[in-house]
Formats: C-alpha cells, structure tokens, sequence
C-alpha cells in the first residue's frame, strides 16, 4: 500500500467538522457556554495544521522526487541531462520492453501466440507512488503564493481558497474546493463539445488524433487536468505564439496517464508485487478520487470525495475505473499476450483516449443502470 | 581550364627535376577528375596528418599512370601509413562529394596495393578480406591459393590483435547473419581501438569507425529486440562522427523515438533529408501527414522524395492533393505512377498496382463532378 498510495500529494475527501463538532459537543470540561466558540477555534487550528501539513508536504514531495530523473537514468543507461521528461524515457522504456517481451515470447513459439490470454507483460521498475508523486511536484510552484496570500489574509485564507480553489496546493484543498475543480473540469470539457458537437469524434474511437495537430483551444482543455504550470502555459500561448510547449506538456499527461494506469493494473494482475503481506490491491480513499477526477470518470455535479466515501457510490467508481481499464486496455499486449502494443492499437499517443470513459456510448456506470443488480 | 592546368604542368615539370607525367593530356585530365586543392588540404588536416598537398599531389599522379618506377615513394618519403592516408583523403572526399569516378577508384586501389606492398596491416587486411568475399560470391578473379594466403594473414593479423581485421571479421558475421558474433567482434574492436588510442593519448582514436561500427552495433540491437541498447549506441555513433558519416544511425533513433518523442523523430529524420538520405522522405512526409496534420509540409516531402522517384512518395503526394482538392496534380501524380511502374522493383510494383486500383475511383469521381 506505501508504494502503491501517495497519499501525502492528496487532500482530504472528508472534512471532519462534524467529528470535531461532536468531540466538543460530548467534552464536559467545556463549558456550555464555550462550545461555540471553541468548536469554531478547533476547526480553525485543524485547518491552519492541515494547511502546515500540506505545504510540509508539497516540499517534501518535491524534494524527494528529484531521484526520480537520476533513476530513469539508470534504467535507460542514458544520461538524459536536460533532453527530455523522466516520463517520456520512462514511456519510451516501457515501450521498448514490450517490443522485447513480445518478440522473445513469439520467437520462442514459432511466431504463435501460446500465451492463452496469460498476461506476459514487462515489469515497469517504478513504483506508482514514485511516479505520481513526480508528476504532482509541480504543485511546489503554487507555495510561494500561497505563502504571500496566507500572510496578507491571515484567516481569511480558507474563504480565499474555497471561492478560488486553484490558489492553494493541490494536497491543501477542502473537500468543497475540490468539488468545485471537479465542476469546473468537466463543464468546460461539456461546454467545448456541446460548441464543437466533437461528441461524435469521441465517440467513435477509432478516430485518431495526435498531441500536435489539436487547436489552441482543444489543447487548454485537455490539459486543464495535467500539472503543467498554467503561468507557464499562458506566457507561451500569448506572448511566444506558439503551441509546442502546450503540445509537449499534453503529450507527457498522455504518457503519465498511460504509465499510471499500466502500473496500477499491473498491480491488479500481479498483486503480490507491492502488497508482500496481502495479496489485495489496496487503493486509497484519496487516490480513487484522483484517479477519476484525472479519467474524467464523473458527471457534473457529482461530489467525487463524497461518493468515495459512501460504499456503495464507491463501488459505483471503482467500477467505473474497471470498465475504463478493461477498455482502454483489452486486447493489449501489457495485459493478455496478443501481438498489439497499446500505440499499436490505439496510434501514438491518441487524444482521444483521454476524453474517452471505456463506454460506447460515452455514458458513465450509475446507480440506475444496476438498479437491479446487487454489487458485491 | 585546360589552358591554366596546362600552364600549371609547364610550371610543375619545371620545377621538378623528373617528369612525372609523360603527356600532358593525362595531366589535364587527371587536374580534372582530382579533387580541388582546398578539399584535400582540409581533409588532410581532418586526418591529422603531417602531409601536405603539394608533397603529396605528384604522388598522387604517379600512382594514377600506374608508372612501375616507384622511386618517387622513396624521394618523398612516403611510408606505407601515408598511402593508407593518401587513400582515405580520396575516400572521404568520394563520400562527402556522393560522387563515383571508376578512375579514382582505381587509384585509391592502386594507393590500397602499395600499402599492403609496404607492409601496412590496415591494407593487408582489407585485402585479405576482400579475397575472401571475391571467392564467397564466386568470383572468377579469385584463386585457392590467393584464398589461402588471405586466410593465413588474417590468421596472423588476428594475433597480434589488430583492431581493422575484428572488424571486417564482424563486418562478415553481420552480413551473414551471425549477429551474435558480430557483436562479439565489433567490441572486441571497441576495446582495442579505445585501448590504442589510451597508449597514444589521442582520445579522437579512429571515430568515424568507430561510429560505424556503434551503427552496426545498434543495427544488431534492434534486431535482437534490445531497442534500449540500440538508442545507446546510435547516440553514441552520432556523437563519434559527423552526419555524413551516421545518416544510418540518424535514420534508426527517429524510427525508435517515433511513438515517445515525434518531435525528436521529425527532427531527426530531416537531418537525414539533408544528406539525402531517400528513406527519410517518405517518413518524413508521413509524420507530417498523419502525426502534425501539416498537409503542406508533407506535400513538399512527399515532392523531394517523388525527385528520387521513391514510388511511396508518390503514394503520400496523391492523398495530400486529394485533401488540399488539387486534383490537377493528384490526376498528374496518378499518370506519373503509372509511367514510373516499369522502373521500379518488384515489390513497388505490387504496391503501385494496389495503390492505382484503390485510387481509380476517387479520380473517377472527381472526374464525374467536374463533368456534371
């Protein structure tokens, strides 16, 4: 689960203000009269720790994952310097030890897939905690203002972050701020198809569509989920005319999300890899959200942190994730043993996979499509 | 021309004390095949090498007569490394220039026998090897005896560990497909060459063959599916040598980055255009095409490769004037095709037959609209 899980990069799903209400509530030694104030003080210090912690941890994530590069290196045997992203080598890597894996398992069979639907798949040497956590520790940029913000608004700082979310460390946002990413997200992506009715293109997912031939337009809205810095995209698209960097930056969110979710069912398939005690593939609260908050696996007005902590909402998202998984995925050689590496079936680097949910017609898994089936 | 070279000789034979050419004629017409005097001199200094043109160019058309009297080698104190030089001059020239002329072939094997003549271990095994190839391709000009001879100095070359012989021995494995052992040999020739240029203290070393054989190496990686290792020695060739030298190794990398970094592919493969390499037209054309979506760009590839007639360029050339709605050249690209059908291999033939068979229809209907 450490290894799987960076829980630590992630906010909270739950705001405790009613536990913390309730802890005061049932101490006598308040006194009555003080409970609504100290209720309120309590929230404030939880608060303020939370913040602390999160840019504790933010800085700490950054620091940590510069190893990450040095890593890739060795693996590659390549000195990357500053040629291109550890994601990039890391996806080129990959790449490569399917090409190996697949060529060695025909060659040893004659060219005849004997493989029985047996995954034969390489081992990604990352652990998808050291991935996520590199791709997240851009979130170190967002410190300084948030640093100078807190100092000037002391404790307004809280209301400040819930009306404008995106101020503060993705790991220092309230569950109400995170709602309201999540909106924001998935109205804009509604609002730019609904426009340019690119409904049907996504639909129809042998549709093929590369990082560099995207308008201005379609880029800024695929990559309203990456972690690129968005000063840094606005300074490019404005004042430099030009789409490369945009482009770059959604090409490695393509190939974070291909690594991340190829890890993840690596882990599924094998689970004793991370997990030497118990063989469960063990996701968090946390990192479900994530994961389909990135996936784009929720309508509008779904409170994500709210659904992942309700069992049966829960299910309903885990089971959105397999069907995404299992569809983006099948017939694959990383995961069955067929002759097709993912570029090879879905094209290099495919857009539209990043808006597709696993379904044909595009429509997420909910309560009423199982209104008569009893999920375990 | 002709009267400034034969001006030139008058000054030459005055100067020397031997004529070094009987007949002027020749003289004209071997100023006019040998390279400029600029090109040899800056190729000899790439060489690192002491010699200078002017001691070097009566040498030169001594060799190129064939004259028997060899004592001009001896007047000028030519050893037997300063012919090999004298034939790499001529060779890196060929190859910068993408020139053939049969009569400096001829002299630079002529250049290549006075080595092994004078005991150069370079040239002894090159044509000791080059007997060997004769005879496996069956060839007339080859005896058993010339063979056997060929065998033992490589024999003999091979121990006292000289780095060229592992090479061509590699090179021979390789094109026999004994990939294994030809990776053997080619870093046994690394090691050699590295610890040759470690005892002389120049870390350049031979790196134009050395890039050759990290090519060769990365070649053998690919076909044993080890594309990690074969990234390494492409960059490792393309740090070695100029682009001339590893279009190959250029060629190779933007095949292995054309699904992680099709930026780094595109830019590649145009470094590869720039020398004319042929394969990289039509790539180039296609990434633009289907990749970066740029139509024109790839129409203008997909032209330059239709120049050197690569019949897939002429493939990509018809689809981007379909989609620009040129369907003037689109109709022209599609005769040309056709007329270009009995020059091309058998394979391009078959191709070329689908292509016009697939792509009749869309003519037809352009033709029918324009009709209507």
């Amino acid at each position: 689960m450490l290894k799987l899980n960076s829980q630590r990069s992630l906010p909270m799903t739950l705001f405790p203000k009613q536990s913390i209400y309730a802890k005061v509530e049932s101490d006598p030694k308040i006194g009555r009269w003080r409970k609504p104030i100290v209720k309120i003080f309590r929230l404030g210090v939880y608060i303020v720790k939370y913040y602390k912690t999160g840019i504790q941890e933010t800085y700490n994530i950054y620091k940590n994952s510069k190893n990450f590069k040095m890593e890739i290196n060795k693996l590659t045997s390549i000195d990357l310097k500053n040629s291109s992203s550890p994601i990039t080598e890391l996806y080129k890597y990959v790449e490569f030890q399917d090409i190996k894996v697949r060529n060695t398992h025909l060659e040893n069979n004659n060219g005849k897939d004997t493989s029985n639907g047996k995954p034969i798949t390489s081992h990604i040497p990352i652990t998808r905690k050291q991935l996520v956590e590199y791709y997240r520790r851009n979130q170190v940029w967002k410190l300084p203002r948030f640093a100078l913000i807190a100092f000037i608004f002391e404790e307004i700082t809280a209301l400040l972050c819930y009306i404008w979310p995106n101020i503060a460390p993705h790991n220092c946002l309230s569950p109400g701020g995170y709602k309201k990413i999540s909106n924001s997200l998935i109205l804009q992506r509604n609002k730019f198809q609904a426009k340019n009715k690119t409904k049907k293109m996504i639909e129809n997912s042998l549709e093929y569509n590369s990082p560099f031939s995207l308008s201005t337009n379609e880029l800024k809205l695929k990559l309203r989920n990456s972690t690129a810095s968005k000063v840094k995209l606005f300074i490019y698209s404005k004042f430099q005319n030009n789409k490369k960097f945009q482009e770059k930056s959604l090409n490695e969110f393509y190939q974070y999300i291909y690594l991340n979710d190829r890890i993840l069912l690596e882990n599924i398939l094998k689970p004793n890899l991370f997990e030497e005690k118990n063989s469960i593939t063990r996701l968090t609260y946390r990192e479900l959200a994530q994961e389909i908050l990135e996936r784009q696996l929720y309508e509008y007005d779904e409170d994500i942190n709210k659904m992942v902590n309700d069992q049966s909402e829960r299910e309903i998202l885990l089971l959105r994730l397999i069907i995404y998984l299992s569809y983006i995925y099948d017939d694959c050689i990383g995961i069955n043993g067929t002759q097709f590496l993912h570029s090879e079936k879905w094209g290099a680097a495919n857009m539209n996979l990043l808006e597709n949910r696993g379904t044909v017609s595009q429509q997420l898994v909910n309560n009423d499509t199982f209104s008569n089936i009893h999920l375990l | 021309m002709n009267s400034i070279l034969r001006k030139y000789y008058s000054v030459l034979t005055k100067a020397s004390s031997k004529k070094t050419l009987t007949n002027t004629n020749e003289f004209v017409e071997f100023m006019n095949i040998f390279p400029r005097k600029k090109q040899v001199q800056r190729t000899l200094f790439e060489l690192d090498s002491n010699l200078t043109y002017k001691q070097l160019l009566p040498v030169f058309q001594h060799i190129y007569l064939n004259n028997k009297d060899l004592s001009i080698i001896k007047e000028r104190n030519i050893q037997n490394e300063d012919l090999m030089i004298m034939k790499k001059v001529l060779e890196r020239i060929r190859f910068k220039n993408k020139s053939v002329n049969k009569k400096i072939i001829n002299l630079e094997d002529n250049l290549l026998n006075l080595a092994a003549e004078h005991g150069n271990n370079d040239a002894i095994s090159i044509l000791s090897f080059r007997t060997i190839i004769n005879q496996e391709k069956g060839k007339n000009t080859t005896n058993t005896n010339e063979v056997k001879i060929a065998k033992d100095l490589i024999k003999q070359l091979f121990e006292l560990s000289h780095p060229l012989t592992f090479k061509l021995t590699a090179d021979m494995m390789y094109n026999s497909n004994n990939f294994q052992d030809a990776s053997k040999y080619y870093k046994q020739f690394l090691k050699l060459e590295a610890d040759k240029s470690s005892s002389i203290g120049d870390e350049s070393g031979n790196s134009i063959l050395e890039a050759e054989v990290y090519t060769k190496l990365g070649q053998i990686s690919m076909k044993l599916s080890d594309l990690n290792d074969a990234e390494r020695y492409f960059i490792k060739a393309i740090q070695l040598a100029p682009i001339e030298y590893t279009c190959n190794s250029y060629y190779y990398l933007s095949q292995i980055y054309l699904n992680s970094n099709p930026l780094k592919s595109r830019s590649l493969l145009e470094a590869c255009s720039s020398q004319g390499f042929k394969e990289s037209f039509p790539q180039l054309g296609y990434l633009e095409l289907n990749y970066f979506k740029n139509i024109k760009r790839a129409k203008f590839w997909f032209e330059l490769g239709m120049r050197i007639f690569q019949a897939e360029c002429y493939f990509g050339y018809f689809n981007c004037c379909i989609k620009l709605n040129d369907y003037e050249n689109a109709s022209n690209c599609y005769n040309s095709l056709q007329i270009l059908y009995n020059s091309v291999s058998e394979n391009d033939k078959q191709l070329i037959d689908l292509f016009i068979e697939n792509k009749r229809n869309v003519l037809k209907n352009y033709i029918l609209q324009r009709l209507n």
